[in-house]
């Protein structure tokens, strides 16, 4: 997961978290292969019913807009970031002639301030990426990314860095593909690694139009929010049955998990749920769709935290229930 | 190709009422296509052969910002809303000239100078009304009934490297297309030229043409800002005069990595000015093809316009004819 | 790299209260190269290069070793720190970011509430430092408690990094002024000078300036070079005109800053030796912020004393850059003064 974490993947062009992605899976599955959008798809062959498993591997990322003569450099986000936590960061950029160039995101200290705008955080328009440090900075030109560059550590039996969101879904994904192969009857499942979620899933609506699955099953993280009753260690979310889930597969699911011990945790999506879940239902002539979430600390920052045991479980908890729905009839 | 983009611009076809200027379009194009069909919203789709059995899509959106009539009072005077992004501030003093014929001045209420002032800095279509010179309620019905839509009354000037109109957004990029259609002899792929309806109100047209063409690659070609005047948006860094611009994103879509490159890479070999560009506003009929079906690999190409969506939009010529080049160059390269 | 010793103490935990393993690491450095070496009860370094006689003066080279951090206030029921500022810290700079807690420096990240449940009239509003968390994993108080207690220092956890011609790191302020001292120590061993020559390597400065009086008292010197790390402006959010200094231009050059006018004649000598030896300098060109030469200036009959800075960008954050060039600027010019000895 450390190393989804730290591999560079924009909106857009998350080639580079592929190949981490093929290494680890190719093993375990029969088929891996990139799709016209951008989307990795592996497939595990199976019977004759089809489930899709969403995960997106794309982050929330910059892009330069403008750079000036003096190697000052102004950005657009790709996916929604919060400017006060890009203040005082250095960030990673990947330029077209396929250099990595080192940016610092600059903050004036106090003296220097105008009189009254401590209360006040630069916005988009004001922030900049100073990359004047790089002897060569007119090599970087409009369209170059950028990550924050935050290497993912260990924090006890918890997980610290960027772009979990939504890698370690993905990893979990990889779990449970591992952990299928101990299985002799399941379904054919196709784990999408999708493109472009944070900008309004298109990666995941292409695949599920072109694919067709029986069920669909979407997986993100969601916010550890103890009013809520969500929690991180506490086990998977499960999204009850209401209109982006259908409640047939939601029962069954909900059922496999009690009757077999799995400690979850429960959410509600009165219409939409912001996930690749919302385009899959929609897919073809309309698909069940699940959503399973992961419960994480500060998304969309690079300090994002998920646990380590969550990730497991889910996985223990998706291998088992694909396979038990060899064991019944069609939902 | 002035005298082409003249014609274009000046036709007055807002969103939802595109005939007369896909007739026009209809007219340049017809002897030069190999197939030419009308699809059930009114795109216009034209089709060149080429030999890989590749498809290569390439779209305009025809249509142009407007209002729509849709009040009269007893006095004659009218009030309207907009279709696609109108500022109610670029109307202010501005002739609108509706469909129907008749002209319309723009101006705003205000009982007594505080009012006028409030409305003023927060001036929205509820505030606004139109003036076409009836006397009464029976009169205006007459002129301009309910219903009747309208777009900005400009006309073309040439100011020699730099044009003006309004519409350049997008009949300048119709007008490439136009000019590409004719010039274009030997095209690899089968190339597709969409003529989309409705894309300032929500890329309607962009979002189904392609349904059944399913092409390899799409390509927007449509107007993007020009950052490049006193004290303009500074986090954007691409201008007038550098080539058309190869969009990396705006809020609409995130181009395809690959039709980025392709276009980079047919650039250089034909050693056609180009820029990269993104856009913090704003999006294209790229995102409609990039959710069409299975998903196509989309992108844009845009050619860098001073005051879109004003009634005078400035384009510089060379980039128009940069345009042209860079779009013939794929589609004699291929995708 | 260019700077491995600068690297090494860029990286090492010293926020004021806490510098004892920047000053261990500095007594290791200095032993068998001076006369006197001592540590006074604040934690002060303190060592003297003894003259040949021929003058009874005594020149002080002055840097301090505490960087500006964070400091616990409270351990919250659900496992998660409250802290305060140590130094001057912008709330600003603290967000989604790694920090090191306690003496034992245990991993943890200062996060932020996801953007997607912020209300997007308070986007842009500078939080309060008393809504910021420590975040380490713990799931509640009591297993925080086990680690951690209120006082313990909190330090940033920036690597120190060479691009080309610049460094990226945290603490520049002041381990830039200590390496200064540090490689004049270098220069001038097997010299004999006429004067004494002394070194104080200080504590919290960023507290209030409080080691450098106590270091002069037991000095008691007649002059004094400081030599601190300044902010540079050069961005292009500020207009040229309210820079103070910029990266690439040499050394900085203080004719007064906040609280105090630099002595003349100190200041001048400053300017001709850089002139003379064409060491390219610029000056400090707002009256903004204060150094140690404030407090030398008020201790005992006041010390008069000159002030050279390192520029750098972003200080009093955990990514300040310099340009490698300018700092060498001042180690050169640091050489040349103490060897000329007429600063004195």
């Amino acid at each position: 997961m450390i190393e989804l974490s730290n591999a560079f993947g924009p909106v857009g062009y998350e080639d580079r978290v592929h190949e981490v992605i093929k290494a680890e899976l190719s093993p375990y599955v029969d088929e891996i292969y990139r799709d016209e959008i951008g989307n990795l798809i592996a497939v595990k062959k199976g019977s004759s019913r089809r489930v899709g498993v969403f995960t997106h591997i794309d982050e929330v990322s910059l892009v330069i807009s403008a750079i000036d003569e003096r190697g000052f450099a102004r950005f657009e986000s790709l996916g929604g970031v919060d400017p006060k936590i890009l203040i005082s960061q250095k960030v990673r950029i990947v330029c077209r002639d396929g250099k990595e160039r080192k940016g610092v995101i600059g903050m004036l200290a106090p003296h220097l301030q105008k009189p009254g705008s401590k209360g006040d955080v630069p916005s988009f328009d004001e922030l900049f990426i100073d990359v004047s440090i790089n002897q060569d900075f007119d090599k970087i030109d409009i369209g170059d990314l950028a990550v924050v560059d935050f290497a993912a550590f260990e924090m006890g039996e918890k997980v610290s860095g960027k772009a979990l969101d939504d890698r370690a879904c993905a990893a979990i994904s990889i779990e449970t593909a591992k952990l299928l192969s101990r299985y002799r009857e399941h379904p054919t499942v196709y784990f999408i690694f999708t493109t472009r979620e944070e900008v309004g899933a298109m990666g995941a609506r292409a695949a599920a139009e072109a694919l067709e699955f029986d069920l669909g099953l979407a997986m993100d993280v969601t916010h550890h929010s103890k009013e809520d009753g969500i929690e991180m260690g506490n086990g998977p979310v499960l999204t009850v049955g209401g209109p982006n889930i259908h409640k047939g597969y939601f029962k069954k699911l909900d059922d496999y998990a009690r009757k077999n011990g799995f400690s979850v945790q429960y959410d509600y999506g009165s219409g939409h749920t912001g996930t690749d879940a919302d385009v899959v239902q929609l897919a073809g002539n309309g698909t069940p769709t699940l959503l399973l979430s992961l419960p994480q600390l500060f998304m969309h920052t690079p300090v994002e935290v998920v646990q380590v045991c969550d990730i497991l479980n889910s996985a223990r908890l998706l291998s088992g229930f694909f396979c038990s729905l060899e064991e019944v009839e069609a939902v | 190709m002035k005298e082409l983009i003249k014609k274009l611009v000046e036709i007055s076809s807002p969103s939802g009422r595109e005939d007369a200027i896909r007739e026009a379009i209809t007219e340049e194009v017809r002897d030069y296509v190999d197939e030419l069909r009308v699809d059930a919203l009114g795109n216009l789709i034209c089709m060149k052969k080429g030999k890989s059995g590749k498809k290569l899509l390439l779209d305009a959106h025809m249509d142009e910002i407007g209002v729509v009539v849709t009040h009269i009072d007893d006095k004659g005077f009218l009030r309207i809303d907009m279709l696609g992004g109108v500022s109610p501030y670029m109307l202010l003093g501005s002739r609108i000239i509706f469909e129907s014929g008749a002209y319309g001045i723009v101006s705003t209420e205000g009982e007594s100078a505080r009012e006028a002032g409030e409305i003023m800095k927060n001036l929205d279509f509820d505030h606004i009304f139109v003036d076409i010179g009836a006397s009464s309620r029976e009169e205006a019905e007459k002129l301009a009934p309910i219903g009747t839509f309208g777009t900005y009354d400009s006309k073309f000037r040439d100011l020699g490297e730099k044009l003006v109109s309004k519409s350049m957004d997008d009949r300048i990029a119709c007008a490439i297309l136009v000019q590409t259609i004719k010039e274009l002899k030997e095209p690899a792929d089968d190339v597709y030229f969409v003529f989309a309806v409705q894309e300032e109100v929500g890329i309607v047209g962009a979002s189904v043409a392609a349904f059944d063409i399913m092409p390899d690659m799409a390509i927007a070609v449509d107007v993007t800002a020009g950052p490049d005047t006193p004290k303009s948006f500074k986090r954007m860094g691409f201008k007038l005069g550098a080539g058309p611009t190869i969009k990396i994103k705006d809020r609409g879509s995130v181009s395809s990595s690959r039709v980025v490159s392709r276009l980079k890479e047919v650039a250089d070999i034909r050693s056609i000015p180009v820029q990269y560009e993104v856009l913090i506003f704003g999006g294209t009929d790229a995102r409609g093809y990039q959710v069409t079906g299975k998903g196509i690999a989309a992108g844009t190409v845009s050619v860098p316009t001073r005051y879109v969506h004003s009634p005078n939009e400035i384009v510089d010529y060379n980039d128009v004819l940069n345009t042209v080049r860079l779009l013939k160059a794929l589609a004699e390269e291929g995708v | 790299m260019k700077l491995e010793r600068l690297c090494r103490l860029c990286e090492l935990p010293g926020v004021s209260g806490f510098e004892e393993k920047v000053a261990s690491f500095i007594e290791k450095e200095i032993e068998g190269k001076v006369d006197e070496l001592w540590k006074d009860s604040v934690g002060n370094v303190i060592a003297i290069k003894k003259g040949n006689g021929k003058s009874s003066k005594r020149l002080m080279l002055l840097a301090h070793t505490d960087e500006v951090g964070l400091m616990v206030k409270r351990i919250n029921e659900d496992g998660s720190l409250s802290f305060t500022a140590i130094g001057g810290v912008d709330p600003r700079v603290l967000m989604g970011k790694k920090v090191f807690v306690g003496e034992e420096m245990l991993p943890g990240v200062i996060g932020f509430e996801a953007i997607h449940t912020q209300e997007s009239s308070t986007l842009l509003k500078t939080p309060s430092m008393d809504k910021l968390r420590i975040y380490l994993g713990y799931p509640k108080k009591e297993e925080a408690q086990k680690s951690h207690k209120i006082g313990d220092p909190v330090f940033f956890s920036t690597a120190y990094e060479e691009v080309g011609e610049y460094a990226v790191a945290k603490a520049f302020d002041d381990r830039t002024g200590c390496e200064i001292l540090l490689r004049v120590l270098d220069d001038v061993q097997g010299l004999s000078l006429d004067y004494d020559l002394c070194f104080a390597w200080v504590v919290q400065e960023e507290v209030g300036l409080r080691g450098s009086g106590i270091a002069a008292r037991q000095i008691k010197p007649d002059a004094a070079l400081v030599f601190e790390n300044t902010t540079a402006g050069d961005n292009p959010e500020l207009p040229e005109y309210r820079w103070a200094t910029s990266l690439g231009m040499g050394p900085v050059l203080t004719f007064a800053h906040s609280g105090l006018v630099l002595d003349r004649r100190i200041f001048d000598t400053i300017v001709e030796t850089a002139r003379r030896n064409s060491i390219k300098f610029q000056y400090k060109r707002r009256i903004a912020g204060g150094t140690d030469a404030g407090r030398l200036a008020r201790t005992m009959s006041g010390i008069p004393a000159g002030v050279i800075s390192t520029p750098s960008r972003y200080i009093h954050s955990p990514t300040s850059i310099i340009n490698i060039n300018d700092f060498l600027g001042v180690a050169e010019l640091a050489s040349v003064l103490v060897k000329e000895g007429k600063v004195l």
